[in-house]
């Protein structure tokens, strides 16, 4: 029996987040209870790690992933990215805390049904790629849908479309070994997505693509997302990245949780200077939607409009030409209306150092 | 079990089962086993962790990484086992002809015994010439997989 958690489903019965933490601990060592209680009593990672040489992967970390979203989690190198993703699909046991996958307690799934979970729940695009060198790229790619027991022909035809989709068409029959490392990452990319599950698990998922393809892979994502209504939960350590797609943000520090909110309320909000040093780096015209600064309300018509989902570095070129441009929502009802001067307003009140 | 002289090996075998074929093929077994063991045990163990943790996330059971994931790239290893065994076992002919063993090994043995060069050394030779066409083959075998999953050009 699965173990259903009834605290947070919604009227139809389906629980409204994707993903639940609930107080998530990892740490690494012999004895990691003995390092818990030392972390439970108030002292630092550091210090932990000083004294009883054990490294502490997250502390104390609570999240949740509401359903259909990109959820993007941030951080520095070392900051327990990838420890946190890998306990979704249990590829680690925390050392306390719960995790919850559409409702269901993961650590409480019987090797079996965990089995089954991964088989056909979520799907996961590696860090270190994590492709069978011994197996063509189509081989791989159809490597899920053959654990899963989809016959041969329907699971290449499946897998063929994904490689076309991540622009691989004509390496069907290469070896992984002979392909360059931005290649590998989008084999490992068409793996996960030709499962087609609700959860797809993303570690870095696009590190080690040139920008030009970075950027096209970022829109296709967006786009998959919309179209398909997939909770994405994707790694990345690019703030300009997580502006773009990540429809929340979280930010890891020392594997503890340090904000989590929509990528504006990191950008005019930063918890604390660690944060506020990465928001410094950032394009804020790209963090900042039109619809957050706009004058709101029915004014006359403009000529030229952005929906209201348009951020102010869509707007600035209109400004060219217009000195209004309208804000429509979906039904393309006019809701309000943003000048060049309120938009660069916006831009220089968050540039640190400005008052 | 290497450390230990061959002789040794045939002592238990003969006190159990008399002299004859059946205990000179299980000295053999015991002398030339080793090398396969400890090599297909490394090279299961020496597979990538980031592959086979990809492939557990993908809901495969243990029996699946087994002969899909680990097998597969381990089996360049295993295969040098292969050949490390057959040439220890080819070691133990003459001295497995001792107790009874026959063929080529037992030819050696009498040509020592009766100071016939000629049959002797043609025995030897015999032994050899099998000896090069096992390692051969077998190692060319191993460096075809390995071309195949990609692990040589880490070493040129
Ligand atoms: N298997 C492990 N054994 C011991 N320590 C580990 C292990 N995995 C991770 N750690 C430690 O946990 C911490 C977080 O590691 P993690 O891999 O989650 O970082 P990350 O945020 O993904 O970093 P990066 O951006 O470099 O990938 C690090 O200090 C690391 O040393
Ligand atoms: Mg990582």
């Amino acid at each position: 029996m699965n173990a259903m958690t009834d605290k947070t489903t919604m009227t139809d019965g389906t629980p409204a987040n994707a993903i639940e933490m609930r107080g998530l601990t990892k740490i690494f060592g012999d004895d990691p209870q003995s390092a818990l209680s030392m972390l439970e009593s108030g002292r630092s990672k550091t210090d932990v790690q000083a004294e009883t040489g054990h490294v502490i992967g997250l502390n104390n970390v609570s999240l949740d992933v509401a359903r259909s979203q990109i959820f993007v989690v941030m951080g520095l190198s070392g900051s327990g990215k990838s420890t946190l993703i890998r306990h979704v699909n249990r590829l680690i046991d925390p050392t306390a805390g719960e995790i919850i996958v559409d409702g269901i307690d993961v650590l409480k799934m019987s090797l079996e049904e965990l089995r089954a979970f991964r088989r056909t729940k979520v799907a996961m695009v590696f860090q270190k790629f994590g492709l069978l060198p011994h197996r063509s790229v189509i081989d791989n790619v159809a490597y899920g849908l053959e654990v899963r027991g989809v016959g041969r022909k329907q699971r290449l035809e499946t897998a063929e479309k994904w490689i076309e989709t991540v622009g691989l068409k004509g390496y069907e029959n290469s070896r992984i070994r002979q392909l360059s490392g931005g290649q590998q990452q989008r084999v490992g990319l068409a793996r996960a997505l030709s499962l087609d599950t609700d959860i797809i698990l993303m570690d870095e998922a696009f590190s080690a693509l040139d920008p030009l393809i970075r950027a096209g892979m970022q829109d296709e994502l967006i786009a998959l997302q919309k179209s398909l209504h997939k909770t994405i939960l994707f790694i990345t350590h690019d703030f300009d990245e997580a502006l773009k797609i990540g429809d929340r943000i979280a930010v890891l520090k020392d594997g503890a949780l340090v904000q989590e909110g929509k990528p504006e309320d990191i950008v005019l909000r930063p918890a604390n200077e660690h944060i506020e040093e990465f928001v410094a780096q950032v394009n804020k015209a790209r963090a900042i939607h039109v619809r957050s600064i706009m004058e709101k309300g029915e004014h006359e018509p403009c000529e030229l409009s952005v929906d209201t989902d348009a951020r102010c570095e869509d707007v600035l070129p209109m400004f060219a030409e217009n000195q209004w441009i309208g804000v429509k929502d979906r039904d393309g009802k006019q809701v309000g209306r943003i000048t060049a001067k309120q938009v660069i307003k916006a831009l220089a009140r968050h540039t640190p150092g400005v008052p | 079990m290497q450390t230990l002289p061959s002789f040794v090996y045939l002592i238990p075998a003969v006190m159990i089962f008399g002299p004859g074929k059946i205990p000179a093929l299980i000295a053999t077994i015991v002398y030339a086993a080793p090398p396969l063991v400890r090599l297909t045990d490394l090279g299961l163990r020496s597979v990538d962790p980031a592959v086979m943790e990809a492939s557990r996330a993908f809901g495969t059971n243990p029996s699946q990484r087994l002969f899909g994931v680990q097998i597969p790239l381990a089996l360049p290893t295993i295969l040098a086992g292969v050949n490390q065994t057959i040439m220890m076992a080819l070691a133990m002919v003459v001295i497995a002809s001792m107790i009874g063993a026959g063929g080529l090994g037992y030819q050696v043995l009498q040509g020592i015994g009766r100071l016939e060069v000629s049959r002797g050394l043609f025995a030897g030779l015999g032994i050899v010439v099998l000896a090069i066409v096992f390692d051969r083959t077998t190692q060319a075998f191993g460096k075809q997989l390995q071309a195949k999953i990609g692990i040589t050009e880490a070493r040129t």
